[in-house]
């Protein structure tokens, strides 16, 4: 128990103490925020009511996936060559307490981007821009639903080594974020784009938040498709971690 | 009476067509402090992931304490210092040890830790910022932190400089009277005579040698050079206990198992002794005798 406090909490101080990492996982959904409010102002946008809520949590889902899928996946992949995880096998900390201290500090740099992202919805629209409830429901969602992200990140910092880690989750996250809606609505795509679109995890994560804003009640088919691809991603990352074991430490 | 702490027996391991280990069998008991040599490629590295239970063998049986060496009971009881590994980033040298502490049922005091790694003024330091001689000294401090009863230190105190080498040197005898269990692997012989009861020599990856230091010079013919500067006229070598005559301008080189008695033969026969010296004869030269030989 110890063992799993430390760990976690050395993982969350690797993240704060990475000042530059930081600023620009939060610069880079800060800048996406303004530049579109700027472009669209609060038009309203086809299926999806006005510009501004649609944007809010898109560019804060933009900028939690690439806090939770691109980071995990390169630094899984780094470390592992390292020598860093090796070194770890041979002592007495499991592979569930490492890989869970990675997952509780990509969750908090996650919350970061959300509460400063939140933060600048709220001096952009107004803090009467949604009812306060719906402020903590949004900040909520928009955390948790990253988990499946982790797990997807996970999968690919087992698959590939450092470099093309960062360069395939970043791929991973940009087509994504695109298909799934984050820039531009899945609704005004055109129908096959569309149909892809709705599939996409990171459309489901966003529409958990597009749901809250909206006032509406539909969240629960969402979550489900999240929970599903959880499901799926820790399979995927399982599978490769096995392989990854087979190879390196048979 | 207890498991050893290390046990292979008729251990093989192979990587696609190279056979990396060939049939080793070493038995290593509680106490021990056992110096693994042999040149780069001869299987030492391999034979340590074994040890410690990062690969598994084509064939035999590698066993810690009676049980799988990735067990999580011997993992309790074990540190290692791996090569090729690098220091965690963006963590203090302070917060590195408290995390290896954590791992541990049983850990040691933490200047207990510092001390003989001679960290105690690196503290504050970045780990990631450490010269190659200090991340050395933070790695075995890693490996020490658990007070366990067998360590492994791959290349221990390469890039150490001379005064954290001989703190760690201090700290593994200790550990040694401490009835602990010491397996390291060094280039540095004069190292492995200074802190190992016990030489395993690795060629090809089979154990050429494995007994005492004074033994592996023995078995190989490794021999003390007496030496003098004496005419060439009038010296009487008959019946001498020597290997090894050479003569070069007037000095005498004389190889020998038993210096002493040769020295005292010569002085009794009356020989000028000028300018004598005993060489000792070199735990280098031995093993890399034993190194290099033909199969």
């Amino acid at each position: 128990m110890t063992a799993a406090i430390a760990q976690s909490l050395m993982e969350v101080r690797r993240v704060y103490r990475n000042r530059r990492y930081l600023l620009f996982t939060v610069l880079l959904p800060v800048t996406f925020e303004l530049f579109f409010v700027a472009l669209f102002d609060d038009n309203e946008m086809p299926g999806v009511g006005r510009a501004r809520s649609y944007l809010l949590v898109g560019t804060t889902a933009y900028g939690v996936m690439a806090a939770t899928l691109i980071t995990f996946a390169g630094r899984i992949a780094m470390e592992r060559e390292r020598g860093w995880f090796s070194l770890l096998r041979t002592t007495p900390v499991t592979v569930a307490v490492v890989m869970g201290a990675k997952l509780a500090a990509s969750l908090v740099a996650g919350t970061l981007v959300v509460v400063v992202m939140l933060l600048l919805g709220m001096v952009l629209n107004g803090a009467d821009f949604l009812p306060g409830p719906s402020w903590v429901a949004l900040a909520v969602a928009l955390v948790l639903g990253a988990v499946p992200f982790t797990a997807l990140a996970l999968f690919v910092g087992y698959v590939f080594d450092a470099d093309s880690a960062w360069s395939a989750s970043l791929w991973l996250y940009f087509a994504l974020a695109m298909i799934g809606g984050l820039f531009t609505p899945v609704e005004m795509m055109p129908g096959p784009l569309q149909a892809i679109g709705v599939l996409t995890p990171a459309y489901h994560y966003a529409k958990v938040g597009w749901t809250i804003v909206s006032g509406g009640a539909e969240i629960a088919p969402h979550v489900a498709w999240l929970l599903g691809y959880l499901v799926a991603f820790s399979v995927l990352a399982v599978v490769a971690y096995r392989r990854h074991e087979a190879r390196e430490y048979s | 009476m207890s498991s050893p702490p290390i046990d292979l027996v008729g251990v093989s391991k192979r990587f696609g067509a190279i056979a990396a280990l060939s049939d080793l069998t070493i038995r290593i008991e509680d106490g021990e402090t056992v110096a693994l040599l042999g040149a780069n490629g001869a299987g030492k590295t391999t034979a340590i992931s074994l040890m410690v239970g990062l690969r598994r063998p084509t064939t035999g049986q590698v066993r810690s304490f009676g049980v799988a060496p990735a067990d999580i009971q011997v993992r309790r009881r074990r540190g290692v210092m791996l090569q090729d590994c690098e220091p965690i980033d963006h963590l203090l040298v302070s917060e590195a040890i408290a995390l290896f502490r954590s791992y541990y049922p049983r850990p040691l005091p933490t200047p207990d830790i510092t001390r003989p790694a001679g960290l105690d003024g690196l503290a504050r330091r970045r780990a990631d910022g450490l010269s190659h001689g200090q991340r050395q000294r933070l790695f075995f401090a890693q490996a020490i932190a658990g007070d366990p009863a067998l360590l492994f230190l791959d290349e221990p105190t390469a890039g150490m400089d001379v005064e954290s080498r001989a703190a760690l040197h201090e700290h593994l005898r200790s550990r040694a009277t401490a009835g602990r269990t010491v397996l390291l692997t060094t280039h540095d012989l004069s190292e492995a005579n200074a802190l190992a009861g016990r030489i395993v020599v690795l060629r090809q990856g089979r154990a050429v040698f494995d007994g005492p230091p004074a033994l592996l010079l023995e078995r190989v013919g490794s021999h003390a050079r007496v030496r003098f500067r004496a005419p060439q006229t009038a010296i009487s070598l008959e019946r001498l206990p020597t290997v090894k005559v050479e003569t070069d301008q007037g000095v005498v080189t004389i190889h020998t198992n038993d210096p002493g008695a040769v020295v005292a033969e010569l002085a009794r026969r009356g020989v000028p002794l000028n300018g004598l010296e005993i060489e000792a004869p070199s735990l280098e030269d031995a093993c890399l005798r034993l190194v290099s030989e033909q199969r």
